[in-house]
């Protein structure tokens, strides 16, 4: 059984009398370690999947069980600390908070969390800034990198909490072919030297390529789930 | 948590520097002025009462009690018995008394033989009242009574000295009923002419020895007033504070006679003063509204600004209630901007109107405006507890105001917040 498993999962949207189903019935188990891709055009509900895996969203009907637990009767605060504790997110258009710096946006993650002093938050800050390649950079404020380099912060901001399962929606979307590669290379790296499980969205082929799972999303519905070695 | 939430709400403070400065910039004149108007209304009363115990009513005043109920007529008929021995028990029961006086009021007219002008008349013993009010101190031409002149001689205000076409040198009819119930009339020359921001000392005031005085009303003229001076105290609260103090002591050492405070005295300008109090506080509840108004549209324009952030935020786990504090940290900040800029623009104010004053004779020369004084420069007083109250005020609404679009933030969808454009 994997770390996450999804049965029966849809999600209706509603706009005023008209209903839209985003997903209709998607059964998914995500295993430890994974680096899986979910694939398919635009508007097929890979970021409405990506949204209920990472508890952003609640689905409209199915169970999602995390650790053997069930999600869907978990409240507000348990939701909270599920997404606190468990999942982090990378986002296309990176979203750092532009008036921290660096050092700060990659730390936010471990303040929301709680616990840490900061002189360790600082120190667990600058270590993944350093695996990402970006620990010069520490006291930059966003407006000062590349598009690139802002991911990799995002990517660093990921993984500082070292959690379970990183949800990706479209994480190369914004960049150019030879940045994209670049950054999928480190997704790929942590997922490897950090054993965090990678689940993302892309249309990019050649991100594709490098997954070891791809599920295509057609309609709401997984049309092909394929393992495979990269 | 509450550091990240303060650092990232401070500097979006600050970069929305413009914006921080224009919402924080109505708090800072609207307070500044509050601090402002109040002072110089604390100004007005010490002026007020200052002017009351200086010239007209000291700090507190003795009498019997058949005396007070008539007072307004001035009657003869209930002077204080052994008015001597009453003063040295009050003395010994105030030590802190700075002098003490016997005074005797009449009512009469004043006349330079073609018009006559009512007068309220004061037989005073011209040392030691010297010693207790300041008139001998404003006297604006010739001089204060003298204790030696075998002459009958009269100080006078200055309207009523204008108003009677006479000078200091010139003689003054002053008629009044003796103690006897007799009219009496005497001729007396003006020695001094006072000029005294007090209007019924200006305009109706005559002073004389008791020489003087007997010769008019009686060989038999009652003390029927005593009057103490108390030192002056740096805010009015505690110089009224004192009097009612020193007039419960000369109360116990005196019994059958009554100690009147200075704040009895001017009860109805005290009453005025608590009207007066009120309206300021509505003053700077309008100043709020404007400011509270302008902070809900400065937090408001934030939370749209930083939709995504708040995406963000919320999909790192941080709850809506965070959220909500974030939103209402940065309003408060800009509050307390605000607030402090307003303290610090009311203090220069308040320094500036102690510092240099107005000048009321300037502004308001000849103006009747009954017991309030309208001469000599008009300054206001160091209040810090309105300032602490204003600065407290200004940070709680805020806080207050930041609250609502605070609470707006705190219920945006994840998903939504992140699709936002």
């Amino acid at each position: 059984m994997g770390i996450l498993s999804l049965s029966g999962i849809t999600k209706v949207y509603r706009k005023g009398e008209i209903e839209v189903r985003a997903l209709g019935g998607v059964d998914l188990e995500i295993e430890k370690e994974e680096f899986c891709a979910i694939v398919g055009p635009s508007g097929s509900g890979k970021t409405t999947l990506l949204n209920i895996i990472g508890c952003l969203d609640r689905p409209t009907s199915g169970t999602m069980r995390y650790r053997d637990k069930e999600l869907r009767a978990y409240g507000e605060k348990e939701l909270s600390a599920y997404r606190k504790e468990h999942v982090s997110f990378i986002f296309q258009s990176y979203n750092l908070i532009p008036v921290l710096t660096v050092a700060e946006n990659v730390e936010i993650p471990l303040s929301i969390a709680g616990g840490m002093g900061n002189p360790a938050m600082r120190k667990k800050a600058l270590e993944m800034l350093e695996a990402v390649g970006l620990a010069d950079k520490a006291n930059r404020y966003p407006r000062e990198l590349s598009g690139g380099q802002e991911q990799r912060v995002a990517i660093a901001r990921a993984l500082v909490k070292d959690p379970v399962v990183v949800l990706a929606d479209e994480p190369t979307a914004n960049l150019d072919s030879r940045t994209a590669e670049e950054v999928v290379t480190l997704m790929k790296a942590m997922n490897k030297s950090l054993h965090t499980t990678f689940v993302f969205s892309t249309h990019d082929r050649m991100i594709m390529d490098e997954a070891a799972r791809v599920v295509q999303l057609h309609d709401g519905m997984i049309v092909k789930d394929e393992r495979r070695t990269p | 948590m509450t550091s990240v939430l303060a650092s990232i709400a401070f500097r979006n403070v600050l970069r929305h520097g413009k914006r921080t400065l224009i919402t924080a910039l109505v708090l800072t004149v609207g307070l500044g002025m509050f601090i402002f108007f109040d002072s110089l209304l604390a100004g007005m009363d010490r002026m007020t009462i200052d002017s009351m115990t200086d010239y007209t009513e000291a700090s507190l005043k003795v009498m019997t009690p058949a005396y007070r109920r008539e007072m307004r007529a001035t009657p003869l008929d209930f002077g204080i018995e052994d008015s001597e021995g009453a003063m040295e028990r009050i003395a010994r029961a105030i030590p802190e008394a700075k002098a003490i006086a016997p005074r005797t009021a009449f009512i009469g007219y004043a006349s330079n033989r073609v018009d006559s002008l009512p007068v309220f008349g004061t037989a005073v013993d011209p040392r030691r009242d010297a010693a207790v009010f300041k008139l001998a101190e404003r006297v604006a031409q010739g001089r204060w009574l003298s204790p030696e002149s075998a002459e009958n001689e009269i100080v006078v205000g200055k309207a009523l000295a204008a108003d009677l076409g006479l000078g200091v040198g010139d003689w003054l009819v002053l008629s009044a009923r003796a103690a006897d119930d007799t009219l009496n009339a005497d001729e007396f020359r003006i020695a001094g002419i006072l000029d005294v921001p007090a209007q019924e000392v200006a305009q109706s005031g005559a002073y004389l020895s008791y020489q003087a005085a007997k010769a008019l009303l009686g060989e038999k003229l009652p003390v029927t007033e005593i009057a103490v001076a108390l030192p002056k105290r740096a805010t009015l609260d505690a110089e009224l504070a004192e009097s009612e103090k020193a007039a419960a002591a000369a109360k116990q050492a005196i019994p059958g006679l009554e100690a009147i405070p200075i704040a009895e005295a001017a009860k109805d300008y005290m009453a005025m003063r608590t009207m007066k109090a009120k309206y300021s506080s509505m003053i700077i509840l309008v100043v709020l509204l404007i400011a509270g108004v302008g902070i809900v549209n400065t937090v408001l324009m934030s939370v749209f600004a930083r939709i995504k952030e708040i995406g963000v935020l919320r999909a790192y786990g941080m709850n809506p209630r965070q959220i909500r504090r974030l939103f209402s940290l940065e309003g408060m900040m800009i509050g307390a901007i605000g607030s402090f800029g307003g303290v610090a623009f009311g203090g220069l104010l308040v320094w500036w109107s102690i510092r240099w004053g107005i000048p009321l004779d300037k502004m308001f020369g000849g103006l009747d405006m009954g017991s309030i004084p309208i001469g000599g420069v008009m300054r206001g007083e160091w209040h810090p507890a309105t300032m602490a109250a204003g600065f407290i005020f200004g940070v709680v609404a805020s806080w207050v105001s930041a609250r609502i679009p605070a609470k707006r933030a705190g219920r945006l969808e994840i998903t939504d917040a992140l699709r936002f454009v």
